[in-house]
């Protein structure tokens, strides 16, 4: 319509010129913009009648994984002089080969394809509706209409392998696994040394501990290996989120999460997460597969946001996180934090604190001045005491700077964390 | 895109440009010159940068050279060529945007039933303008109310058509 406002505009302008100048010449000029008007009312464009098929190559990748995107377009009208498809990449993937527009001209029952390939960052995408536009052949009349073709997209957050994750909860499942129960029975690792008794194998007959007793027989006890019940928390808190030019530091605390999520559900425990921000997202307790999918795909989803009723970590809902169980909080922690964690502790949970550390997420972006060093220095202080706190009520906190890749940093922390209570 | 299409577009930008630059240079009308100079050149400078923001701005402008040149006595036949080229040269700049948007399936075919249509057309209004040129008669007050009602109404139902087909798209 705009662009056959200036032609019209031209007609009356040169038309109404000639008339006020008496002519003839002018009058004739306007016949030129009067021709190509009538020209595009001539073949002006029908209603495009399109049906579109939308095909992606897959409908869950990794970060920056490529995507195609694949639309057939068939032309249930008239013949389209002139076609413009406009396809609608949603926000947070970008284009890395080829175009989502396409210019073309559709014979009636004609199909087209359009392909185009997207990469993207972590996140859930809809894609909607392809824009297609019908022209006249000199571009002046338009139609214009949008063409559902609905398609969902998981990116999911990237995940590092842990080589070792040792963890000990005060409570474990009666399933056989890899976490010590604190309990004697089939196992490993020693545990102890207990007098003989009716029915004990006497290959675990202890040689030593009888020679150093005139008082009988002693065999060794060894620590039972079991699943356990295991709690993620993530803050999903924005206010405790950093975010700069170059990414935010909650994408960090996600890549975490999946990380320890997938290296314990590989070890056959029952794993639950919480993603807790502007709403409080469950997944489940679960075993697997399944649920490994079905944490990535809430992982996918997460965002930051703030909401007043959550903004202390003391409103968590725990119900679902059986009692005694090991609760792993991943937060870049909040001055204000300590007490709802240490009130975990407090309530018979195993608490396994990491934090990645928003200060040196920060630092190096920032000004470098007295007073930004000075600033620093206070927040550092402020953070050490938390941290500080936390470790005198029995939890375990793994400082992390994101600069280390978090499986370098877990395998120093877990490598020697045996749980200290 | 920056093939036939686009070196076409600019082609006739330029020729747009030249046309009534070199009839006003020639008349000595400085004034003009330098206008047809500003407008040319804003329009090139609009379609390097690839946004035509301006190119229907700079069109108007040119056509208004035209106008000013003709009523101070520009040649009819050379203000016609000027006009029909400054309108085919906004035609090709659009479409050559068009193009350059995305992908384009088989772009010589579109190109070529583009420029074939718009040669029909322009070949029809340089006939049907020149023709009015050509035919003198005098205009007396009573044949020009009728003839000026004609138009209006005529422009008028033109109006009324784009706005059911706006209201169609809207």
């Amino acid at each position: 319509m705009r662009s056959l406002a200036l032609p019209v505009a031209l007609v009356y302008v040169l038309a109404l010129a000639g008339l006020l100048t008496l002519s003839g010449a002018l009058l004739a000029l306007a016949i030129v913009p009067a021709v190509f008007v009538a020209a595009a009312l001539l073949r002006a464009p029908t209603q495009p009648q399109l049906q579109v098929t939308r095909t992606l190559s897959a409908d869950r990748i990794a970060p920056d994984d490529p995507l195609t995107v694949q639309l057939v377009i068939q032309n249930q009208g008239d013949r389209i002089a002139e076609l413009t498809l406009e396809d609608s990449v949603p926000p947070g993937l970008e284009l890395s080969d080829g175009s989502s527009q396409v210019m073309l001209a559709l014979e009636a029952g004609a199909t087209a394809t359009l392909r185009y390939r997207l990469h993207g960052r972590r996140g859930f995408y809809q894609f909607g509706a392809v824009t297609a536009t019908a022209r006249d052949p000199l571009g002046l009349l338009v139609q214009r209409v949008h063409c559902e073709a609905p398609a969902r997209l998981m990116v999911l957050p990237e995940v590092v392998r842990l080589a070792q994750i040792n963890i000990r909860p005060r409570r474990t499942r009666i399933y056989a696994g890899m976490i010590p129960a604190r309990q004697d029975g089939a196992g490993i690792d020693f545990l102890g040394v207990r007098a003989y008794q009716a029915g004990d194998t006497t290959r675990r007959l202890n040689a030593r501990a009888m020679a150093r007793s005139a008082e009988g027989l002693f065999v060794n006890e060894f620590e039972q290996e079991r699943v356990a019940d295991i709690g993620i928390i993530l803050d999903a808190r924005a206010r405790s989120d950093v975010r700069t030019a170059a990414g935010a530091l909650f994408e960090h605390s996600v890549g975490a999460v999946a990380a320890l999520a997938l290296a314990l559900l590989e070890r056959g425990n029952r794993v639950g997460m919480l993603i807790y921000g502007h709403a409080v997202e469950w997944t489940l307790p679960g075993y697997g597969r399944l649920q490994r999918e079905r944490i990535l795909r809430a992982l996918a989803r997460a965002t930051t946001g703030d909401r007043a009723a959550l903004e202390s970590l003391d409103e968590m809902p725990l119900q679902l996180f059986p009692a005694r169980s090991q609760l792993v909080v991943i937060s870049p922690l909040l001055g204000d934090d300590a007490a709802p964690i240490v009130r975990l502790r407090a309530r018979g949970y195993q608490v396994l604190v990491i934090s990645p550390d928003p200060i040196a997420y920060e630092e190096p972006l920032i000004d470098d001045n007295t007073a930004t060093r000075l600033a620093v220095r206070v927040a550092r202080l402020e953070r050490n005491l938390l941290i500080r706190r936390l470790r005198q009520s029995g939890i375990m906190v793994v400082e992390w700077n994101t600069s280390m890749p978090f499986a370098q940093v877990a395998a120093v922390a877990f490598g020697r964390y045996r749980g200290a209570v | 895109m920056d093939s036939v299409g686009n070196r076409l577009a600019t082609a006739a930008v330029a020729l747009a440009a030249g046309i009534p630059l070199l009839a006003a240079i020639v008349d000595g009308r400085w004034l003009l010159a330098i206008l047809a100079v500003v407008f040319g050149g804003g329009w090139l400078i609009d379609r390097r940068r690839g946004r035509g923001r301006w190119a229907g701005f700079c069109m108007s402008g040119m056509v208004a050279v035209l106008v000013i040149g003709f009523l101070g006595g520009m040649a009819a036949p050379l203000v016609l060529i000027g006009l029909l080229v400054a309108y085919v040269a906004w035609d090709l700049d659009r479409f050559a945007r068009r193009m350059a948007a995305g992908e384009v399936v088989d772009q010589t075919g579109l190109l070529r039933s583009h420029l074939i249509w718009l040669g029909q057309v322009g070949m029809v209004a340089a006939l049907l303008s020149g023709f009015a040129l050509a035919v003198r008669g005098n205009l007396d007050f009573w044949l020009l109310v009728p003839l000026a009602l004609a138009v209006f109404v005529a422009l008028g139902r033109v109006v009324v058509v784009l706005r059911r087909i706006g209201a169609e798209e809207g």
